[in-house]
């Protein structure tokens, strides 16, 4: 192919079906413990992939994001902020780092977990940040792919859109069909 | 010293993206000509048409006088721009955007309101405004950038030959004169379709596609070395 970066051949991204069941992972968190999907079986589960230098992350941590989170975790939703940058490249945190990052950005989630080889990220197919996972409390992917429905990395945006994830949530906890299942999602891509 | 060195290493990390407009008269009909060129500093790129896994691409929203219409934008064939198992399609350097407008007494009323993403490591979105520039000695950049949208090929040249389906691939083969040095492939953007672009291969005659989702048709840009070709692909259920 004509190229202009040559791709080294890493693990490959995997595809996961949304209606297939979430597979399973653990990873620790800010905090050093040891955050698995086991766990949170049972509760409606959020993951999304974060890279806080990223334009995109950017404008959706203006406010619209933080105030997501909030409204599902009073709906009893688990919601883990992954971040699957490589050492060394844009996004990269350590423990401490995630959690100052969590204050700083006033972050709502119930906890940012530390994926730096990559392996959940490309065992869920995340291509961006942000790019959102929503499983069900049986453990079945609702819906994946982008927060919202308007890409772009312009914060006037978000007013116009859907919020894919607040959308699918409402329908399927309401035993309804979810209408959007699957988006491309949009961002930067992750830097694995 | 210490201040041209800082000022060096603050230039770095800001991608310097040039856009300006040129408008060609044609004939004297009211028909111009228009090249939207953006010149990006290196290591930048900016995204095509289907940025790919991830990235926007150039938007552009013009401003007519009463009256004028201007035709869809000529897209060059982008370049693959691959890292760790994703993909983004775009420019590297220059690019030039083409349009014809019609209806225009003077060209200097045409403008562009110009937005994109350039990434290397970072990304950082930009935007410009633009108003045209009469420039008759543009008339060769726009040839230069509309001999490097992909074509129609002949039937003789490149065609699909079959296409099925199966496991989360499409798979494509291909037939003509040309099939057998095909390099590379960019999908274009289909509403309905998630495709892994990181993932696409391409071989003589052969490429695979792993996407997921319904469409009827996935048109295809399919670079032969230097020449590129759309193809639209019917996409089995």
């Amino acid at each position: 192919m004509r190229t202009i970066a040559l791709c080294c051949l890493a693990l490959a991204l995997a595809a996961v079906e949304t209606g297939a069941a979430a597979p399973a992972f653990s990873l620790p968190d800010q905090t050093g413990a040891t955050r698995s999907l086991a766990e949170a079986k049972g509760s409606w589960v959020v993951l999304e992939w974060l890279n806080h230098d990223c334009p995109f992350v950017k404008k959706h941590y203006a406010g619209n994001i933080q105030k997501l989170q909030q409204d599902l975790a009073a709906q009893g939703v688990v919601w883990w902020s992954i971040i699957s940058s490589a050492p060394g490249k844009q996004g990269h945190v350590d423990a401490a780092g995630a959690a100052a990052q969590m204050t700083a950005k006033q972050s709502k989630a119930a906890a940012v977990l530390l994926d730096p080889e990559g392996t959940v990220g490309k065992l869920y197919g995340a291509k961006t940040t942000p790019q959102c996972v929503l499983i069900s409390p049986e453990g079945v992917i609702v819906y994946q792919g982008a927060l919202d429905s308007v890409p772009s990395a312009d914060v006037a945006d978000i007013g116009t859109a859907t919020n894919y994830v607040a959308q699918a949530f409402a329908e399927a906890s309401a035993g309804k069909p979810v209408s959007v299942p699957e988006s491309k999602p949009y961002g930067c891509s992750v830097k694995y | 010293m210490l201040a041209a060195l800082l000022a060096c290493a603050l230039a770095a990390s800001v991608p310097q993206v040039e856009v300006d407009l040129a408008a060609v008269p044609l004939a004297g009909d009211g028909t111009v000509d228009l090249a939207l060129r953006l010149r990006i500093d290196e290591p930048w790129h900016v995204y095509w048409l289907n940025p790919g896994d991830s990235g926007l691409p150039i938007r552009v929203t013009w401003t007519l006088p009463e009256g004028a219409t201007v035709g869809p934008l000529g897209w060059p064939a982008p370049l693959r721009f691959a890292a760790e198992g994703l993909a983004g399609y775009g420019y590297q350097g220059e690019v030039v955007l083409t349009a014809r407008a019609t209806g225009i007494t003077d060209p200097r009323t045409i403008a562009a309101s110009v937005s994109w993403l350039a990434c290397a490591e970072a990304c950082v979105p930009g935007r410009a405004e633009v108003t045209a520039q009469v420039d008759p000695a543009a008339a060769d950049r726009v040839a230069a950038a509309r001999s490097e949208i992909p074509s129609a090929p002949t039937v003789e040249d490149l065609h699909v030959a079959e296409v099925t389906r199966a496991d989360g691939v499409l798979t494509i083969q291909t037939a003509g004169t040309l099939a057998a040095a095909q390099t590379d492939a960019y999908p274009l953007p289909i509403d309905g379709l998630i495709i892994d672009h990181g993932a696409i291969t391409v071989a003589a005659q052969h490429i695979a596609i792993p996407l997921r989702g319904n469409a009827h048709v996935l048109p295809l840009v399919v670079r032969c070395g230097a020449r590129t070709f759309t193809l639209d692909v019917p996409i089995p259920p």
